[in-house]
């Protein structure tokens, strides 16, 4: 019982991480895009200085789900 | 499974690849294990009698008690406890190393057979990086004078680069035969041992510190981190922000490379996990496994390929802010 216990809360632990990195890395991949878009639709001449910003934007958002969604994993199946 | 081959689970399997392979101290009357090869009792006997000259424990393992202190290999988990704090990951040290031989070898000769009439396209290619690392530098990095920046930014790049680059050879690849020749664990990507992601940050970290020193002078120093952001009469509150705002900067630079690429491996390990490698127990269901196995892999090795330059540009770009920030001379608040 103890045991099937533990590993239903592995589970649910898991599911509520990839669930919540998910949301977050939507929403922020959504917002920053979003402004990419104004910011050039706005002033066009600009979009060679918002790219690179906007790409290192990207690589922050993506990052921290993405430690999630591997710290997920390991507690599914190694821990 | 790719794991029952070698007589693991698939948990076994994971922990296996997720291992460093770890070169410590043991103590006298440590107890190692290996694991014995053969199908029956009398076979794994005479295999732990020949190799080694170590006992049969009837279960899995041959078995040896150390006479004296001494510096060993990991084999398992109580080794590794055993070891502590003074043990060197191998592994990282030796792929590193030899990823940035190669940087290395590569830059120098295009530039020792630099030909402004006839470029190589090698040359071509070192002169294209060139050219990217730069404009970022001299994009972002503007508060200073100081011709250790941009250097530093492309070996940042190109290292961390070529050390991410290893994640999209196979898994298996490097690892399997490796244990066939009797190394116990082996991680072919530096990146995911957070040792070394860590050893990276602290020396841009160390860096920023000396170079804020250098410019503002030590007076100039201390006023920066106990004067603002809330002026002279909130002091310790200024103190204690500006020193968790410092220390933020090495910890996320370490932990962003190290969680991407661990989390990468990962997953890569999964779908490793889940493909058949043992041909005779081969059924149709087995094959269709192995197709989508194939077809996860390409898939996500694909999408890797952003992440694996996004966080070495990521890496770099920080860097070059860093040092940026340890330039200015003026803050106006």
């Amino acid at each position: 019982m103890e045991e099937a216990v533990i590993e239903a809360g592995k589970f649910v632990g898991a599911g509520f991480m990839f669930g919540l990195a998910a949301i977050g890395a939507g929403v922020g991949a959504g917002v920053l895009s979003s402004k990419l878009i104004e910011s050039i639709a706005r002033q066009p001449e600009l979009e060679d200085q918002l790219r690179p910003t906007y790409f290192l934007g990207i690589g922050l958002v993506d990052a921290v789900p993405m430690i999630s969604v591997g710290l997920a994993f390991y507690v599914l199946f190694v821990a | 499974m790719a794991s029952e081959s070698s007589g693991r689970t698939f948990q076994e399997y994971l922990e296996h690849h997720l291992q460093n392979l770890v070169y410590g101290r043991l103590p006298e009357g440590h107890e190692r294990k290996f694991y014995a090869k053969g199908e029956t009792d009398e076979e794994k006997a005479a295999y732990c009698q020949d190799g080694k000259n170590m006992d049969y424990d009837g279960d899995k393992y041959c078995k040896e008690t150390l006479t004296e202190d001494g510096w060993y290999l990991a084999n398992n988990k109580t080794d590794l406890e055993a070891m502590g704090f003074w043990a060197f990951n191998i592994d990282t040290l030796f792929f590193s190393l030899l990823l940035g031989s190669i940087f290395l070898f590569f830059f120098i000769n295009a530039a020792k057979s630099f030909s402004l009439e006839k470029p190589t396209k090698l040359q071509l290619f070192i002169e294209m990086m060139i050219d990217f690392v730069n404009g970022v530098v001299k994009g972002t990095f503007k508060a200073g004078q100081n011709s250790l920046v941009a250097p530093m930014a492309l070996t940042i790049f190109v290292w961390v680069l070529l050390m991410n680059l290893m994640d999209l050879v196979p898994v298996d690849l490097i690892p399997y035969p490796a244990e066939e020749i009797g190394i116990p664990y082996l991680k072919v990507v530096p990146t995911t041992d957070l040792n070394l992601t860590a050893a990276l940050a602290l020396s841009v970290f160390i860096l920023y510190l000396f170079f804020s020193i250098k410019n503002k002078g030590f007076i100039g120093f201390i006023k920066s981190i106990t004067l603002h952001p809330f002026g002279p009469w909130m002091l310790p509150a200024n103190l204690f922000v500006e020193v968790i705002d410092m220390l933020a900067k090495p910890l996320s630079l370490a932990l962003r490379l190290y969680g991407n690429l661990y989390a990468g491996e990962m997953i890569f390990l999964l779908i490793a996990g889940m493909v058949m490698i043992n041909f005779e127990t081969l059924t149709i269901a087995g094959v269709g496994l192995n197709l989508a196995g194939v077809t996860l892999s390409l898939i996500w090795a694909i999408f890797h390929i952003l992440i694996v330059v996004l966080q070495a540009f990521i890496f770099m770009m920080l860097t070059v802010v860093y040092m940026n920030m340890a330039h200015e001379k003026f803050e106006q608040h």
